[in-house]
């Protein structure tokens, strides 16, 4: 499958902004795995600092981070006149429907968290995703 | 007899009494007066008779012409009044002797005249001797003529005396016969109502007589013993209901006392109360403000009484926006009588521009169906706000942190499971499952944990929208597909012939009703067996049943198990983990879309869920 993706495009870019180790690295890893070029930056400053340096397809946004917090990345983003347009899915062990209804309101696309779901069914919302947009 | 008769039998009998009277009276004064006229008729013959002896006499001596005329007329004279009737038979026949003797008179001086021859000598002795005795005899007539006279007279007497005395002994009968008849007993009437007009019940009049004024007195009796009954009755009534009237008296006075001193003490109440309290009438206008009340306006009394209670209590929504008079809670217990408990949605304005985040409880004074005022309680919440937030963050931040290693440890043993089975012997295999499993239970045990608290707190807010019930449902089955077929259970689902009506509910709410369900529905049945989900469209209404073919719910624990942290008994002896809370969950969401839910169970044999909902 990932050369599938190889061949006919390429490399959809996804910035992960994730401070868990482990998170980020199986992000990295499963989702590189799937054929997508994957940044992970591990606080919401360096993740910004990444999305200006190069413009994502996709941001994967954690909400608790240290510096700068999820909520204030997507209020960022949202403001800004080049990254407004950037999708972006949650990927947060949040999960009141609080935070959720904000994210959302903010402009977020998904809410995923984290623990309960499987890894299989995370990568599969990605893909889902980038297929629903082709 | 009536009176009336007896008045007439009386006037009749006097009448002809007093007719009768007059009769005899009558007849005795023609008769006294025949006896006087006769009287004075024997006086003139006596005085005719003494004339008649000495024209005789003068005749005698010298008998001439004019003396001769002269006797003849005497004599007529007395012949006639001789000749007359005398009422009494003695007299008759005296008078009839004396016009005798005067014929015989009269014949011996017509022979005398005649007849020369004849003594003269003795027959005038003769004729005067005749006289004589004529005249002996009218005198004796005259007599007795004047006896009868003054007998008729005294007699006549006697009759009026006696007249007089029937007469009195009438009238007296008479006015006897009236005063007992008609006087006494109307005296006595009389007498009677006046006592009985003075209040004397008791009184009887007692008239026996058979005539109108006895049955007058007697209806007169008869009336007073009515009234007298009507009376004791009235009496009693009167007395019963001042009884009634004085124990109302005492229980309202009791009930005053009481409310005195519950108007005290609540007035105590309101003011000591540390909400803030005020209480307006129909008007809008402040009619009492506690101390709590006024610290919270920043005012005093003196500025909030009998003010428009709309002025003194300016409310803001929690965005900022004003709050219209027609919005705010005061307006609709005041307008429409309605109770508003524990209203959060506002912010007050205090007058030196302070927002407080407040707690309005309204609730109209309602008399005879009047809305009279309402009570307005305002409880100042921004610490309990403040240590709502505090608490929601704790929760959450205390899910995010337990959810962060377990999610991680679940992807990496997810990775360990699926990447690289080559490289991992199948023993350990066997336990990073079994690890997989209870990882996963330790999440969905944080889930439900904050799902119970949130639905505790009031938090969990539903928002139901058209859902294909029938897509979730399938959705769920593919989740727990996987652990159906571990146990060998088979998931069928019959589909109805119409197509499934969009129902109102909150699809994540409804996923997680139905994920609870099969979940249950897979944990509880025996290996190898089965779980039957069925549609049936009754009127407007859906019914979804999902029945398996498990351990069933003991009888005792069926009431208990949509209960929060119940666990039936037979569950925990095969299943030792689970929070019991799965159920209340369920039962709580399926609430809230105006649905409802049951079970039927038979242990050892079947459990079967009914959910019905309500087709818009």
């Amino acid at each position: 499958m990932s050369e599938n993706i190889n061949q006919t495009q390429a490399k959809k870019y996804i910035l992960v902004m994730e401070d868990d180790k482990f998170y980020g690295n199986i992000f990295q890893t499963k989702l590189t795995e799937e054929g997508f070029d994957v940044t992970v930056a591990t606080d919401g400053e360096k993740g910004l600092e990444e999305a200006s340096k190069r413009k994502p397809d996709l941001i994967l946004l954690d909400l608790i981070m240290p510096i700068k917090d999820g909520f204030e990345v997507l209020k960022f983003l949202k403001e800004s006149a080049t990254l407004k347009d950037v999708n972006i899915i949650i990927i947060s062990n949040l999960g009141q429907e609080d935070d959720v209804n904000k994210a959302l309101a903010m402009g977020a696309v998904d809410y995923l968290i984290k623990a309960n779901i499987s890894l299989q069914e995370a990568v599969d919302k990605v893909k889902k995703y980038f297929n629903d947009k082709a | 007899m009536k009176i009336k008769t007896k008045l007439q039998i009386s006037t009749l009998l006097t009448l002809s009494i007093a007719l009768i009277i007059g009769l005899i009276l009558f007849w005795s004064a023609v008769n006294t007066n025949n006896a006087n006229e006769e009287g004075k008729r024997g006086i003139e013959i006596v005085q005719r008779m003494n004339q008649l002896q000495q024209i005789t006499d003068t005749f005698l001596n010298n008998p001439t012409e004019k003396s001769e005329l002269q006797w003849y007329s005497n004599f007529n004279t007395v012949s006639k009044l001789l000749s007359a009737n005398f009422s009494n038979q003695k007299s008759q026949i005296t008078a009839e002797n004396i016009r005798q003797n005067l014929g015989d008179i009269q014949t011996i001086l017509l022979q005398l005249k005649s007849d020369k021859n004849i003594p003269i000598e003795s027959t005038k002795k003769s004729i005067i001797d005749k006289i004589v005795k004529s005249q002996d005899m009218a005198v004796q007539l005259s007599y007795s003529l004047q006896i009868d006279a003054s007998d008729y007279e005294s007699k006549t007497n006697s009759l009026i005396l006696l007249s007089i005395g029937v007469i009195i002994i009438l009238i007296g009968s008479f006015s006897f016969i009236i005063r007992r008849n008609l006087a006494e007993p109307i005296n006595k009437l009389y007498e009677g109502t006046k006592l009985i007009g003075a209040g004397d019940l008791q009184h009887k009049i007692n008239l026996n007589t058979n005539d109108e004024i006895g049955r007058l007195g007697q209806s007169f009796d008869e009336m007073t013993f009515k009234l007298k009954g009507f009376y004791e009755d009235l009496e009693g009534k009167i007395q019963e209901r001042t009884n009634e009237i004085s124990l109302r008296m005492k229980e309202i006075q009791k009930i005053n006392i009481k409310l005195e001193k519950e108007k005290s003490q609540s007035y105590a109440i309101l003011t000591s109360l540390a909400e803030g309290m005020v209480v307006i009438n129909d008007k809008a206008k402040v009619v009492f403000i506690n101390q709590a009340m006024r610290d919270i306006l920043g005012q005093t009394e003196k500025q909030l009484i009998y003010k428009d209670i709309f002025d003194c209590l300016v409310l803001e929504q929690e965005n900022g926006s004003p709050v219209t008079k027609e919005e705010s809670p005061v307006y609709s217990a005041l307008k429409k009588g309605q109770n508003i408990i524990d209203d959060k949605r506002f912010h007050l304005l205090t007058k030196n521009k302070k927002k407080i985040e407040i707690s309005v409880t309204v609730s109209a004074v309602i008399v005879k169906s009047k809305i009279t005022g309402v009570i307005i309680s305002i409880r100042d919440i921004t610490k309990e706000k403040e240590i709502q937030r505090m608490k929601d963050e704790f929760l959450s931040f205390a899910a995010h942190q337990l959810r962060t290693p377990l999610g991680s440890m679940r992807w990496n043993l997810e990775i360990m499971l699926t990447g690289s089975k080559e490289k991992i012997p199948a023993e350990i295999t066997e336990k990073l499952q079994q690890m997989y499993e209870s990882n996963i239970r330790l999440i969905n045990l944080i889930n439900e944990l904050l799902d119970v608290s949130s639905i505790d707190e009031g938090k969990s807010k539903d928002f139901p929208e058209a859902t294909d019930l029938l897509k979730i449902i399938e959705e769920e089955i593919k989740e727990i597909e996987n652990f159906a077929d571990m146990r060998k259970i088979a998931i069928i689902v019959n589909q109805p012939k119409e197509p499934i009506p969009e129902i109102m509910v909150d699809p994540k709410h409804f996923k997680e009703v139905i994920s609870n369900l099969l979940s249950n529905s897979v944990k509880y049945n025996k290996v190898a067996g089965q779980i039957e989900i069925d549609f049936i469209i009754r009127k407007k209404k859906l019914l979804l049943t999902i029945a398996d073919t498990g351990i069933g719910i003991p009888e005792n624990d069926q009431k208990l198990v949509f209960t929060k942290f119940f666990r039936a008994h037979n569950a925990v002896l095969q299943q030792t983990e689970g929070t019991g809370l799965g159920l209340f969950m369920v039962k709580f969401y399926v609430e809230q879309w105006g649905a409802k839910i049951r079970l039927e169970s038979k242990e050892n044999e079947y459990t079967k869920y009914f959910l019905e909902f309500n087709i818009p």
